[in-house]
């Protein structure tokens, strides 16, 4: 299903048998296709997958970045040193609780607005597509910046609003526990509206037959939304689920680096700020590769989940 | 986006892809219905062909209420969308004294001091620079690509093609100390080529393209064929113009991620004097954090190249946004 082949394609070999040139013409019809996917493919080796298999070799070395330095190999005592840091544990709790808040930020609350929202006209509701769209175009620093001001102590707006309702000051980035609420409600802004799209998108492909249907058959809403809405649309919601839970750590990286810098006391920071700050302040390359490694796999094995998942629901409205 | 939005790490490439035929599967049944691959700019809104369908088998009470209900929750979501937004460019043009009260005296005092404190000038061009070299390569690279994997069939074109949608498998953080490695190794630390030059291919880019030639008519192709036309004319005179609006799509969307950009700047730059905007916006941010008038006039100035592209092009870029699935 994912590496489907497309049909269109004829064998261009086929189209010159009846001619035979010669051999460096057909040389050079077989290495065609190759040759124009050379320049993309280059990339990919070279920035993505020679540097994978590397991190794997970095991992059982110990080196500081310094290309004077010599690199010592230690075997698996970087992934020994790794998982007996408390710090890790911590960053994959800080991980998790992001997970969660993208999970209800970006799946959940979209889920549940879009189906609310169902029966709004095609006009008014092209009106409000452009307008929920906004945050996803605003860059991430510039998020982190306009925020960071919104919630200021001491005059910011959020702080004013909440003074009339009797809230007294937060010190939003500066607690533990405000400040990763402050990093999932930013990422959540980013990301409510166009994932509201995308479900709303995955609703109105679903054939209006099987809701005259269900309307037929007496079903109440709330059961025509567990029995017809969340099956038709599960592959749309795996998909935000999976790019939730995939991708989360990446979407809030921009915001712990310029407003947090993971803390306080470390507490905003995630694997990736964590890796970041091995690699880039301890240069512990040896140590970051080694959890970079194992967060591979983590994610990958989720990844792979996911991917099971897609496909035992995909057979729907089929 | 994103997301994203966020910028495109190799990591946005293979769910997009899965989206759209997701999507083209579920309006299978109505045949009357553009499938998922159809182009992006596409102009009936996404919700547009469901919602007089169920208006139409009830119009009763209960619709209206509930038209209602979905007109307030949406207006309340656009405000809480936009008022950061509406909020910064406000008080960006407060007098800088003025930041936490309210009023409706402006200056540009701020903006005078963002200048001051980073060289945006600079930072613009170079910017500017890096999205345009970076969408106009990922675009070139990921066309030739495409059209590769829709046209021909060879061995190991399965695998080859497993290998770009697998790189979103790989985050970003996970290949960044060996990529660090040969940007020092390569004499590109603290350049522009060091931001560029690892993003020329985008494997996001490619799985759309192929998407989108995947409908393309084979008559067309081989009608070229049997012209005599070489694959490289068929290429430029058949397939590009036909593609023009998704490539405009593509290459604002390549644009507009290149532009809000982190990692690689963050990465490639020590000297965020010399860097780009999103590196020096974030710099500003994290020595000078209460400087808030200054960092409202920098942060409002960093993104309004990308406003401004929205507002001119927007249907656009929502449509090609919301088809791939990125965020």
């Amino acid at each position: 299903m994912l590496v489907e082949l497309p049909t269109a394609a004829t064998p261009v070999v086929v189209a010159h048998k009846a001619a035979r040139p010669a051999w460096p013409r057909r040389l050079l019809d077989a290495a065609t296709p190759v040759l124009y996917l050379l320049p993309a493919l280059a990339g990919l080796v070279l920035w993505v997958y020679k540097p994978l298999i590397q991190t794997f070799q970095y991992s059982f070395y110990k080196w500081d970045l310094l290309p004077t330095n010599p690199r010592v190999f230690v075997g698996w005592s970087n992934y020994h040193r790794v998982l007996t840091l408390p710090q890790l544990w911590s960053a994959l709790r800080t991980t998790g609780i992001y997970i969660v808040g993208m999970l209800v930020l970006a799946v959940l609350v979209p889920l549940v607005l879009a189906v609310l929202t169902q029966q709004v006209g095609p006009r008014a509701r092209s009106v409000y597509r452009t307008l929920v769209f906004v945050p996803v175009l605003v860059a991430p620093v510039v998020a982190a910046t306009m925020w960071s001001f919104m919630l200021a102590p001491n005059g910011g707006i959020v702080g004013q609003v909440l003074s009339w309702f009797g809230v007294g000051q937060v010190n939003w980035l500066q607690e533990p526990g405000t400040a990763r609420l402050s990093i999932v409600l930013i990422s959540g802004w980013k990301l409510v509206g166009v994932s509201l799209l995308v479900v709303s998108a995955g609703l109105a492909a679903i054939s209006s037959d099987y809701y005259e249907a269900a309307e037929i058959d007496g079903a109440t809403r709330w059961q025509t939304f567990r029995e017809v809405t969340v099956p038709l649309l599960s592959p749309t919601l795996l998909f935000l689920v999976m790019t939730s839970v995939l991708l989360s750590s990446q979407i809030v990286f921009p915001l712990l680096n310029s407003l947090t810098q993971g803390g306080p006391a470390g507490a905003t920071t995630d694997i990736y700020y964590f890796l970041y700050q091995y690699g880039f302040s301890s240069f512990d390359v040896g140590l970051a590769s080694a959890a970079a490694v194992l967060f591979f796999i983590l994610f990958g094995l989720v990844a792979l989940g996911c991917v099971k998942l897609l496909d035992r629901f995909s057979f729907y409205d089929n | 986006m994103a997301l994203v939005v966020a910028p495109v790490p190799p990591g946005r490439s293979w769910p997009p892809d899965r989206s759209s035929e997701a999507a083209s599967e579920a309006a299978s049944p109505a045949p009357s219905r553009p499938d998922g691959s159809a182009p992006p700019d596409r102009s009936a809104p996404p919700g547009g062909t469901a919602a007089p369908d169920h208006a139409g088998a009830a119009p009763t009470a209960a619709p209206l209420r509930s038209r209602v209900v979905g007109h307030v929750l949406l207006v309340g979501l656009s405000v809480v969308a936009l008022f950061p937004v509406v909020w910064m460019y406000w008080s960006s043009l407060r007098p800088p004294g003025q930041m936490f009260s309210f009023g409706l005296s402006f200056s540009g005092a701020n903006y005078s001091a963002a200048w001051a404190a980073i060289p945006m000038g600079r930072l613009f061009v170079n910017t500017f620079a890096m999205a345009a070299l970076v969408a106009a390569g990922q675009l070139v690279t990921s066309l030739l690509a495409a059209y590769s994997f829709a046209r021909w069939r060879f061995r190991g074109q399965n695998l080859l093609f497993f290998l770009f949608i697998a790189t979103w498998l790989v985050p970003f953080q996970v290949t960044m100390l060996p990529n660090y490695v040969l940007l020092s190794q390569l004499g590109m630390l603290n350049t522009l080529a060091g931001v560029i030059v690892p993003q020329l291919s985008s494997a996001f880019a490619v799985l759309l393209l192929r998407q989108h030639l995947k409908a393309f008519p084979t008559e067309l192709l081989d009608a070229a064929r049997v012209d005599g036309q070489s694959s490289w004319a068929t290429l430029w005179k058949v397939v590009v113009p036909s593609l023009g609006p998704t490539l405009a799509a593509l290459g604002i969307l390549l644009f507009v991620s290149a532009w809000n950009d982190y990692f690689w700047p963050l990465l490639v730059f020590r000297n965020t004097s010399t860097s780009v905007l999103q590196l020096g916006l974030g710099v500003f941010l994290s020595t000078d954090a209460t400087n808030y008038g200054a960092l409202m006039a920098a942060a409002g100035l960093a993104c309004l190249p990308v406003f401004l592209i929205y507002l001119v092009l927007q249907r656009r870029v929502v449509n090609a946004f919301v088809r791939s699935g990125l965020r």
